[in-house]
């Protein structure tokens, strides 16, 4: 290697700020031609922030990025592509109704001589060359539409290849894949780093990382906690590392007394291709934490719960009663809630007041004797929960937009509160909001349980779930494959691990 | 910590921040503004430049054209607020008027009022089944109604002009100082619209549906049902314009108000009603409806040639729609100013 041109990223001293929060804080960071290098770290830590930076995408406030020896400047993702850093985002990016050839060479078309016609043929002749040498069974002329997720993934870094790429970013690439699929795609991969390419992959799968990666760097508060050689290192290292000792920071919440009868159980829940034999009891009092890697099932799960989504088969009780739900009005009236990740997509109106926000679920509440909305009912209401949960606004009649993402937040919790829902279902709940209002929120989630609320959390934030949770479980492939119970075996370092690791 | 007391309040959170809240106002109250600003200033100025339109004779007369406008543009408020779309008003109508001239002739006024009433409700039925359960844009859906309700009017007519009764007329003739007992029965329809659309539940669920579906359908809201209910609204409002326009007229034709549809939603829209769905209210159509009336009525008196007179309409509604796009930016400028 040493007598080709030495292929060489190196980030030095790397910082990147946004309001309120120091995202990269001093990152040093580098990725060599014929190795994969493995970023981990938990949600927030830093790792995308920093690929982004790295891709163009974002610009540094300090520290310099150097491509084989000179320093460069992307203001955008074109220039970095025109380095040759590639970057294959988590989401496939292909164009599902053309064929294998055409995704291949999209927009790097290959010309006749002296044409601006394409050259089919030496395009053909190309892809069944790579297709031969990686020995994938792919028929170039296939729609991409009939490929499994694996063979698009590898698609796109074909299109990278022929790009003449030097530098390749996965963003988790196994997130939407099964096993077989994930350990196809990894063989791929360790195949393609002979070809002198540096390749950065993104994870959460730690397993997955010790097995294809030359290096492991760990991320943790924007800050890199250490780069180790993945075969003088363990599982157990890497997830100290990432977690650290964090615990003098956490919240402790106090204990909670569980209901005797489960107000929500699941019995043996099937969902096409997502779910498969779920059983789940929530007490009364019960903060029921459920996690797993990206697409493992968790908001799947929420979905057939809140009747967004059908169930092939399987039970649903609520207090003991059985029950169908088939629409979220059944669920609601059932007593359940669900708040969303997507708060702003799915959870409100942002051009409408608070008070619209607050009340509109729960809007036969606030009929008068008429029979007619009474803004009188929905002003006592929303300035009810405004100084319960210390909504800071200007006024009730403020669209929801104007206010920050805690602010958002505990609006629409105030409007499934409204409903007195006893089963509440929620997804990330502190996603894009900001520390201060995050601590601020947990609190809420261990009041509701308190106050007999029933609380499904699913979460990726793994200290959030081991701050609040009675028991977590773990999703692998829409499996349930771990419990974990407070006071007995729950802990941040059993979370992680277990959420990390493949199961077969 | 006990949930009793995480859940009081330390603290007064509202502030009463009278800057903000003028921003609040401003931008909820800027389409009404908008719309209110250009009818004064149209009427204003139309006062000054033609003698012969502040006559009581040109008010009145501005006021009976536009009696079938005023009523579609009710139903065309609730779906534009719903985030849909409605082009087969016009269809609607006259398919209303047609089948109510031609019951009328052998089933006597009641029948035929019924009829047409029925026709309305069935059209807007066939739409809203076709928007909201079948998922069709609603812009095609309505499209292919337009056609099917027009075909319908004219097979019925075989093409000719379908007289009614001198007695049917009388509802329109019938006035009060040469204003028709028709208007006040508008002027009734717009309150009711009013109450339901901000103070109902139904209301309420229209403006959820048309900001954003997918949390109004995990609010609970039955998105379905709120869309069906908006087309059905609308088609039966087209089918009582239609009834009063045969009244009015004394003979219905099948070609009867063409370019109907397109004005009453540009009335709707340059009224501040938006194109894309949560902001609006019926009393801002009833402005739209009379600036572009006031619009044609100006082109008139100025003997403008008759041709530039949709081109003068169809630059309004182009700047209505700019307006409209970029009303979130115009009111952040003027709340700043």
């Amino acid at each position: 290697m040493d007598n080709e041109q030495r292929v060489e990223l190196r980030c030095l001293g790397i910082e990147k700020r946004f309001p309120g929060v120091v995202a990269l804080d001093g990152i040093d960071f580098d990725c060599v031609g014929g190795e994969i290098h493995g970023l981990v770290g938990e949600n927030g830590a830093g790792k995308s922030t920093l690929m982004k930076i790295v891709s163009g995408a974002y610009q540094r406030d300090a520290g310099s990025v150097v491509l084989c020896g000179k320093e460069v400047n992307f203001s955008n993702t074109r220039e970095a592509l025109r380095e040759k850093i590639i970057t294959l985002y988590q989401e496939s990016n292909v164009f599902e109704e053309q064929n294998v050839i055409e995704n291949i060479f999209t927009n790097h078309e290959m010309r006749l001589k002296g044409s601006p016609l394409t050259d089919l043929r030496r395009m053909e002749g190309e892809t069944r060359a790579l297709l031969k040498r990686y020995e994938l069974e792919i028929d170039p002329f296939q729609k991409v539409r009939l490929l499994s997720m694996d063979e698009r993934k590898m698609l796109e870094v074909l299109r990278a290849l022929t790009q003449g790429s030097k530098f390749l970013i996965l963003d988790e690439p196994t997130s939407s894949l099964t096993a077989a699929q994930s350990a196809k795609l990894l063989n791929f991969l360790a195949e393609l780093k002979k070809q002198n390419i540096g390749i950065i992959l993104i994870t959460h799968n730690i397993s997955e990382a010790l097995q294809v990666c030359d290096r492991i760097t760990v991320l943790r508060d924007g800050k890199v906690i250490g780069t180790l050689n993945a075969n003088q290192t363990s599982k157990d290292e890497v997830i100290r590392l990432m977690i650290g000792s964090n615990v003098s920071k956490a919240v402790r919440f106090g204990e909670r007394t569980l209901g005797g009868k489960p107000t929500l159980e699941v019995r043996n829940l099937e969902v096409t291709n997502a779910l498969h034999g779920i059983d789940l009891r929530l007490y009364p009092g019960q903060i029921l934490g459920i996690t797993g890697l990206v697409g493992s099932g968790g908001t799947r799960l929420a979905n057939a719960l809140f009747g967004m989504e059908k169930h092939a088969s399987g039970e649903i009780y609520i207090d003991g009663t059985r029950v169908s739900i088939r629409n979220p009005r059944n669920a609601i009236e059932r007593g359940m809630a669900y708040l969303t990740s997507d708060r702003k997509g799915q959870g409100l109106f942002l051009t409408m007041p608070l008070y619209e926000n607050v009340t509109i679920v729960a809007i036969r509440r606030m009929l008068n004797r008429l029979g007619l909305v009474s803004r009188r009912k929905q002003h006592a209401t929303s300035t009810r929960y405004v100084d319960s949960l210390h909504i800071k606004t200007p006024s009730i009649s403020t669209t929801v937009e104007q206010l920050s993402g805690g602010n958002q937040q505990k609006v629409v919790v105030a409007k499934w509160l409204e409903t007195n829902a006893r089963i509440i279902l929620l997804e990330d709940p502190t996603l894009g909001i900001d520390v201060g209002a995050k601590t601020e929120i947990l609190r809420l989630i261990h009041a509701l349980a308190q106050s007999g609320k029933g609380v499904l959390l699913l979460s990726t934030e793994i200290d959030e779930l081991s701050q609040l949770c009675d028991t977590v479980l773990i999703l692998y492939k829409g499996r349930v494959v771990k419990e974990f119970q407070r006071g007995r075996d729950l802990s941040e370092e059993a979370i992680v691990g277990a959420a990390t690791r493949g199961y077969s | 910590m006990s949930g009793a007391t995480a859940m009081q309040p330390k603290e007064h959170a509202l502030s009463t921040n009278n800057g903000s809240r003028t921003v609040t106002w401003i931008q909820t109250s800027f389409n009404v503004i908008q719309a209110l600003t250009v009818f004064i200033v149209m009427f204003v100025v139309m006062t000054l430049l033609f003698p012969t339109f502040h006559t009581y004779l040109n008010l009145t007369n501005l006021l009976k054209q536009q009696v079938p406008n005023l009523i579609v543009a009710i139903g065309m408020t609730f779906i534009l607020i719903s985030a849909e779309i409605d082009i087969s008003v016009g269809g609607t109508m006259v398919l209303a008027s047609v089948l109510t001239a031609k019951t009328m002739q052998a089933g006597g006024i009641y029948l035929g009022v019924l009829v047409g009433l029925g026709a309305g409700a069935g059209a807007g039925l066939v739409n809203g089944f076709l928007v909201a359960k079948g998922r069709i844009p609603s812009f095609i859906a309505t499209l292919g109604m337009m056609y099917m309700t027009r075909s319908i009017a004219y097979v019925v007519t075989r093409g000719f002009s379908v007289p009614v009764s001198t007695d049917f007329q009388k509802l329109f003739a019938a006035n009060f100082h040469d204003i028709p007992y028709v208007v006040f029965f508008v002027i009734l329809l717009y309150v009711i619209a009013f109450v339901i659309l901000t103070r109902t539940v139904f209301g309420k669920q229209v403006y959820a549906t048309g900001i954003n579906i997918k949390a109004a359908e995990l609010c609970g809201v039955p998105v379905v049902a709120v869309k069906m209910k908006c087309f059905v609204i609308t088609g039966v409002l087209a089918g009582v314009a239609g009834i009063i326009l045969v009244s009015r007229i004394g003979a219905v034709e099948p070609n009867l108000g063409t370019g109907f549809e397109f004005s009453v939603i540009s009335a709707v829209v340059i009224g501040g009603t938006s194109l894309f769905g949560g902001v609006g209210n019926v009393f801002q159509s009833v402005l739209g409806v009379f600036i572009i009336s006031l619009i044609k009525n100006g082109l008139n008196l100025g003997h403008v040639n008759l041709f530039w007179q949709d081109f003068v309409t169809g630059a309004v509604i182009v700047v209505a729609v700019l307006i409209d796009t970029w009303r979130k930016r115009i009111a952040e400028v003027l709340s700043l100013g």
